[in-house]
């Protein structure tokens, strides 16, 4: 399109640029990739305080479960709102395991996966045959059978009280301790428990992806645009659900029994629907059927809630505390500014944070193409 | 017998508010093609605002100012939102409805505070005995408004031209919009009645011996077995699930207290929805849209 202007001789040469577009496109993928995970690994070592790492570490966990979601809600496009149940599935069968059965985390943290994923599957046969809104309604009635479950049944929940989490003990130390060796710590209870999560995230991360690639992914894709022509040129339908709601569910049973592992002891009351739909927030406000989506999702809700704790102390007519009588506190600050955070973004952008943060990349691309 | 009467009676009373907060959601799914998570709260916005205006105006006055406030907000949750993000798909919806459920029930526990209240109800504690049954006044005002409220909704579905085309955009869109109907006042207009069932709903939900709380968007979220066990596109379904989840639940406190913890109760609709789901997908009364693949 150049052709006509007789541009000045600035020695750039126009013309080989336009091949290698595609190319430099993976290679910024894969820069950011390599980015990230060296920011990961870095992360623990910069000073950052004890508050901020722990929201970190809650974030690199529930990018397990949604992950997870994102396999039955972004491949598939299956609504679940009953995720926490199986969470809290992976989170008990982890401890009593864990606690009771004395083993160690490389048994408890398969068995997780394996037992919610079972309960993902027995569950798939209704959930086969519903689809969309009742779906989505019908979901619901897994938390509350599950609540009822844990709270009833005491000598595996300990009732209202709680119980005590699987350890995660490596070298028969227990990383909510931090890492010792020869009588000196070598590293605190946050940045152990950083890499351990952050590794196990690297897992799960790996294993969405090459779903995604592999003949079952591309079922998925298939059932969720549109499951009669799917079923036409002949994917299994059911079965293509019925798997995608067993892999969903396991990685929410390895990120339920991580999160209780890490925060040493839980209740029942924890396993609740706002948890299921923390989940499904994560996953269509950062970006549904990517896993940069999902990660993204997931730091970005476990930190909205701290930055806004953290900047009400700056804020007049906030307390800090709960009060009985009404009045604006910080958590409920946090838990407005979240609602209003998914309303705002979804009407801006309904594709999702990954694609705002693509935005400014595509628009220096679409300029730079322009000037050319 | 006169425990099975008494405990029915409260059944039927339940099941009635039940009965109202689903076809709420039913109306609006036909309506307007979404489903709003955000009801339960729309039903604690109408008590909490009943409770606040009591001790100032009438109660039917202040009845009629907690219809106002919680119609305005289903309109202004209608248009600025639930409008725009229509063709964005039905996970989209979803998530915003509980993005608006969320926001509501912070401002409610920042306005009025994390406490339990008083009751809202428009009549006390009183009770009346029928041939030994006792029964409480609360009880039969809910049972006689909600039979009034069901009987208007009926009148106004069938005999005003406004009803008609309700029913006209539910049943196809593009040929009701090729009638002259205009589509997006009847999405508004959907929101609205819902709204309107929603404060009536509340007000019952809130009387003796119930109290207003925090909670009371959960227990009316108790409405959504109702909803697909009677069919989520059927008005008469909404209403008879109501009735379903009501009596269970009453019953199941009376007389299965003893069993599984004393709360099975609580979780009793939601084994019958999955039932239903797994016999009837589309509910007892729902039209069979959804296929089986």
């Amino acid at each position: 399109m150049t052709t006509t202007v007789s541009a000045p001789p600035t020695g750039s040469a126009p013309q080989p640029e336009v091949a290698p577009a595609r190319r430099r496109r993976v290679r910024a993928g894969t820069i950011g990739l390599v980015a990230w995970l060296l920011g990961m690994v870095l992360v623990p070592w910069l000073g950052i305080s004890d508050l901020w790492m722990g929201v970190g570490i809650f974030a690199i966990i529930a990018a397990v479960g949604a992950l997870g979601i994102q396999v039955i809600m972004g491949f598939t496009g299956q609504i679940s709102l009953g995720h926490s149940a199986f969470m809290a599935i992976g989170a008990y069968s982890s401890a009593w395991l864990g606690v009771e059965q004395e083993q160690p985390f490389w048994v408890w943290l398969p068995a997780a996966a394996l037992v919610a994923g079972l309960a993902g599957a027995l569950f798939a046969p209704i959930a086969v045959r519903i689809r969309g809104l009742y779906l989505a309604v019908g979901t619901i009635a897994l938390v509350f059978i599950g609540a009822y479950v844990w709270e009833t049944w005491t000598t595996v929940s300990g009732g209202a009280g709680g119980r005590l989490a699987a350890p995660v003990e490596i070298n028969g130390q227990d990383l909510l301790d931090g890492y010792w060796s020869g009588g000196t710590q070598v590293m605190t209870l946050f940045q152990a428990w950083w890499y351990f999560a952050f590794a196990v995230l690297l897992v799960v991360m790996v294993l969405t992806w090459n779903i995604r690639r592999s003949r079952l992914g591309r079922s998925m894709l298939a059932v969720r645009d549109r499951d009669l022509a799917a079923g036409v040129v002949g994917i299994p339908v059911t079965q293509t659900k019925t798997v995608a709601f067993a892999i969903s569910s396991a990685f929410a049973g390895v990120s339920g029994a991580l999160l209780t592992a890490y925060m040493g002891y839980f209740t029942p009351g924890q396993w609740s629907l706002m948890l299921s739909i923390d989940f499904i927030a994560m996953v269509v406000i950062g970006g549904l059927g990517t896993i940069t989506g999902a990660v993204l999702g997931a730091f970005f809700f476990r930190a909205v809630p701290e930055v806004v704790n953290w900047l009400s102390a700056y804020l007049p007519g906030i307390s800090q505390d709960a009060k009985v009588d009404g009045g604006v506190t910080a958590p409920l600050l946090s838990q407005f500014v979240y609602g209003l955070l998914i309303v705002v973004i979804l009407i801006f952008e309904p594709r999702g944070l990954n694609q705002l943060c693509r935005k400014p990349f595509r628009w220096i691309q679409q300029r730079r193409e322009g000037a050319r | 017998m006169t425990l099975f009467l008494q405990l029915g009676f409260q059944g039927i009373a339940l099941g009635m508010v039940y009965a109202l907060i689903a076809l709420g959601f039913v109306i609006m799914t036909k309506g307007s093609n979404t489903f709003n998570f955000a009801h339960g709260e729309f039903v604690a916005v109408g008590a909490y605002v009943v409770l606040a205006l009591m001790p100032h105006l009438p109660y039917w006055l202040a009845f009629l100012g907690s219809i106002v406030v919680t119609v305005a907000l289903a309109l202004l949750v209608e248009a600025t939102l639930l409008r725009r993000l229509l063709d964005k798909g039905l996970t989209t919806v979803v998530l915003a409805t509980l993005g608006v459920s969320i926001m509501v029930h912070a401002l409610i526990l920042m306005v009025w505070g994390v406490g339990t209240k008083g009751s809202a109800g428009p009549v006390g504690s009183g009770t009346v005995e029928v041939g030994g049954v006792v029964l409480p006044l609360s009880g039969i005002a809910t049972i006689v408004a909600s039979v009034i409220v069901l009987a208007a909704l009926l009148v106004f579905f069938r005999r005003t031209p406004y009803g008609l085309a309700l029913r006209a955009t539910a049943s196809h869109q593009e040929a009701a919009l090729a009638q002259g109907i205009d589509i997006g006042r009847m999405f508004a207009l959907s929101w609205a009645i819902a709204a309107v069932l929603a404060v009536v709903a509340s007000i019952f939900l809130a009387s003796f011996p119930r109290v207003v709380s925090p909670s009371i968007a959960l227990v009316a979220l108790a409405a959504i077995p109702a909803v697909v066990i009677g069919g989520m596109d059927s008005l008469i379904g909404a209403v008879v699930g109501g009735l379903i989840v009501g009596l269970i639940q009453v019953l199941g406190a009376g007389y299965l207290a003893d069993y599984g913890g004393g709360k099975l109760h609580e979780v009793l609709p939601y084994v019958l929805m999955l039932l239903v789901l797994v016999v009837r997908p589309y509910g007892l009364f729902g039209s069979r849209g959804i296929e089986r693949v």
